[in-house]
């Protein structure tokens, strides 16, 4: 039996400058476990990939549009105290074309027209980069991770020693 | 919606993890209706017998990690 390799799917966001906030686009539909339609539809959101965040959130207003009704409770703990609010599940599709099928997402006020925060639950099944190149941020993602890493500290070391950089305290 | 579940799940959580260790379990009003191996599967049948939002499907586990979330930044609140 041949030996398949797994196609990594990946989406890479080229900001224009230096950001604050990783937003992208994603969409929303119904979970897989209620429909198992494939031409159902997922509506477009936008949304915060947060790494402080332990599981993903979505608004009253995705819960609204994409007619969900919850099937849990959870509690959290932010910065902000401790609730215990309504969970959903849901299907979420990435921007690399990637369905993330049946997450348990909870409902919550996020800032700005930021309707959706995609958590540590889905940022852990991939690999993550951020670079700030010439003044501008690269958020790219793929999923599954690849079996090499990326690895700064290894990049790091194999430049230093080409350049023939000695270490600095000051940064520039 | 789905309050009087979830206290129930909260009130007799010792006694769940005895009897449903790591399932995820269905509970309507003060009753267990079901219990699952995984959520997807619990989800697949309580939709199919019973009306979405009258239904609370919770794992049951002795990890508080598995039961709670956390978040670290302010890009979100709770009510």
């Amino acid at each position: 039996m041949a030996n398949v390799k797994p196609f990594h799917h990946a989406f890479r966001t080229n900001y224009s400058g230096i950001v604050n906030a990783l937003i992208t686009e994603c969409q929303i539909a119904l979970p897989l476990a209620i429909d198992q339609n494939p031409q159902k539809q997922f509506l477009p959101f936008k949304a915060i990939w947060d790494t402080g965040a332990t599981n993903s959130v979505i608004t009253d207003n995705v819960a609204k549009k994409v007619s969900l009704l919850p099937t849990g409770m959870a509690e959290t703990h932010g910065v902000h105290g401790t609730s215990q609010v309504h969970t959903f599940i849901v299907d979420i599709l990435l921007p690399n074309r990637v369905c993330i099928p049946n997450v348990r997402v909870s409902e919550g006020t996020l800032l700005n027209d930021v309707d959706v925060l995609i958590g540590m639950d889905i940022i852990q099944l991939g690999d993550f980069a951020i670079s700030n190149t010439n003044g501008k941020t690269i958020f790219s993602y793929c999923l599954p991770p690849h079996k090499n890493p990326v690895d700064l500290l290894e990049k790091s070391n194999c430049v230093n020693i080409k350049n023939k950089s000695i270490p600095s305290s000051i940064i520039t | 919606m789905l309050e009087k579940e979830y206290n129930y799940f909260i009130k007799n959580k010792a006694t769940l993890l005895q009897k449903y260790p790591d399932q995820f379990i269905v509970i309507i009003n003060e009753t267990v209706v079901g219990n699952y191996v995984s959520q997807e599967q619990a989800l697949r049948e309580a939709s199919s017998k019973y009306t979405l939002g009258t239904f609370l499907i919770q794992q049951v586990s002795n990890n508080p990690e598995d039961t709670t979330q956390r978040f670290f930044s302010t890009n979100v609140c709770f009510h």
